[in-house]
């Protein structure tokens, strides 16, 4: 009984830890003066989408779930973190839910082609295949099929598996290189002031 | 200065805090006479500016529905953005129409300096090739006045505001009262010298609202890069920290901010005005103020004229 109480405290205590900042986060926003945008009043939202307890707003789980496999295999983790580690499933859940029910629904119709095509190959959704599987299914996908092959051929073969696999590519692409993780995996060390710039330092006349 | 500014007869009321109604209230507050400044938007503060905020502190990273549903004019110019879109007046309050045919994006804010928070800064000077083009085009009327006439006006702004640029000697872009010119690239160098030699055209650096030394109280550019959404060393001209604070300081200009200026009131005299009516902007009362004389600087009054 002891043992159980000291449980359920623990983990009690570590809940309204977990709350806390966005507890704070909920006042500042209730108590800024109006007509200050979130940024201008200083909300800092970088945090919101690693909160305990992040449900999506817009996805169904598997949905989500094939997200999160197709991300990780689009952008993986290296010696840096990869689209996993940076939550682009839940930006981009995010964002759909703000966006346009057409837009909602291009999303979807990408995300689902790619379960579609599981099930014609490999008897399986996408979230389930193996590595092996799901690597075979995505390199199909990512080079388009181009026509019947003679140079020249302009009666090029609509290919939509390609125009899926690109838009959710980009998808992640973009979600993964606007978060924190992925800023910093394009270089930027975080300073914002660049200094003077010294522009050309060539003498006068000597391009070489 | 403890006046009800309701029970004063202002020497001169100006209707817009921006680039315009900035130097309107600074020249005249400064020259002695008594000066209501009015505003629609609310005061500004540097505390508000975001342009060291990297965009995935923002919830949407600058992809904001919020914006998109309620700026979907404002946002057509980059300067509206997730950082700052309540600078910018809600399209869905502020509707207008334009003739068939005939667009209009009409960039609007709502805040001490209006657009001088958001604005582009390329400041060039015009010359007799655009105050007399019609009398070698054919097109339009040639202007009343000549570059001769504005040149000394040229001079105290920007020896005031500080525009960086190159001095080149070209009578199509009269040269000024220059701060150093930002550094030209290799790459454009090479352009400048050959497009010079085959073509006799003069290619420079832009001449530009942004301090390239520290100028009248204000630091030198660090060259982070997004002006628009204020800047914490006031190193590019906004009017709120150079004109209006000049104005104010001169003990003679009245700021009345949230004064949405409705009409000017003319008086039994004809072509004489009483002052002007504004609507408060939080309360909706309507208030009179008198002057003098009134200057119309702002946005919606200018093209109205």
């Amino acid at each position: 009984m002891k043992r159980r109480d000291l449980i359920r405290g623990s983990v009690l205590a570590g809940a309204a830890a977990a709350l806390r900042p966005s507890l704070a986060a909920a006042q500042s926003v209730a108590q800024q003066p109006s007509e200050l945008t979130p940024a201008q009043s200083g909300v800092d939202a970088s945090k919101d989408l690693a909160a305990p307890g992040w449900k999506p707003l817009f996805l169904d789980e598997h949905q989500n779930e094939t997200l999160i496999v197709l991300s990780d295999l689009i952008i993986p983790a290296t010696d840096t973190p990869g689209a996993k580690e940076a939550l682009v499933n839940r930006y981009i859940d995010l964002v759909l839910a703000a966006e346009t029910p057409e837009t909602q629904r291009t999303f979807l119709n990408s995300l689902g082609y790619v379960d579609g095509e599981s099930m014609r190959r490999f008897k399986a959704a996408f979230r389930y295949l193996s590595r092996e599987d799901q690597d075979i299914l995505l390199h199909g996908l990512a080079y388009p099929r181009i026509g019947g092959g003679w140079a020249g051929d302009t009666g090029a073969v609509a290919d939509p598996g390609h125009g899926h696999f690109e838009a959710l590519k980009g998808r992640i692409m973009s979600a993964y290189y606007s978060s924190q993780i992925g800023e910093k995996e394009l270089g930027w060390d975080g300073a914002f002031a660049h200094g003077p710039y010294q522009g050309c330092e060539h003498p006068e006349g000597d391009h070489k | 200065m403890a006046q009800d500014p309701l029970q004063t007869t202002y020497d001169a009321v100006v209707v817009g805090s921006g680039a315009t109604g900035g130097w309107a209230a600074k020249q005249l507050g400064e020259a002695g006479l008594k000066v209501a400044l009015l505003e629609a938007g609310r005061a500004v503060s540097p505390k508000e500016f975001t342009e060291h905020m990297p965009s995935y502190k923002l919830k949407y990273r600058d992809h904001s529905p919020e914006v998109v549903r309620t700026r979907p004019v404002q946002k057509q110019c980059y300067a509206c953005m997730e950082y700052n879109y309540e600078w910018f007046v809600n399209d869905l309050e502020n509707p207008y129409s334009t003739p068939p045919g005939k667009p209009f994006t009409w960039q609007r804010l709502r805040i001490l300096g209006g657009r001088s928070l958001v604005w582009g800064r390329q400041s060039y000077r015009l010359s007799d090739n655009d105050f007399k083009a019609a009398g070698r085009d054919g097109y339009g009327d040639d202007w009343p006045i000549g570059y001769a006439d504005l040149a000394p006006y040229y001079d105290i702004v920007e020896r005031y505001v500080g525009i960086s640029g190159a001095t080149e000697g070209n009578e199509m872009l009269p040269d000024g009262q220059f701060l150093p010119p930002m550094k030209m690239s290799c790459g454009e160098v090479q352009l400048r010298a050959r497009v010079k030699a085959k073509f006799g055209h003069t290619v420079t650096i832009g001449r530009t609202a942004i301090l390239t030394q520290n100028h009248n109280g204000r630091l030198a550019c660090h060259y982070c890069g997004p002006c628009e959404r204020g800047c914490s060393t006031f190193s590019y001209f906004s009017s709120p920290f150079t004109t209006v604070k000049d104005a104010l300081a001169s003990g003679n200009c009245t700021l009345l901010t949230n004064a949405v200026v409705s009409h000017v009131d003319m008086d039994t005299e004809p072509n004489k005005t009483r002052g002007v009516t504004y609507v408060d902007r939080l309360t909706r009362q309507v208030k009179e103020v008198r002057g003098k004389a009134v200057i119309l600087c702002g946005r919606r009054s200018a093209e109205k004229r």
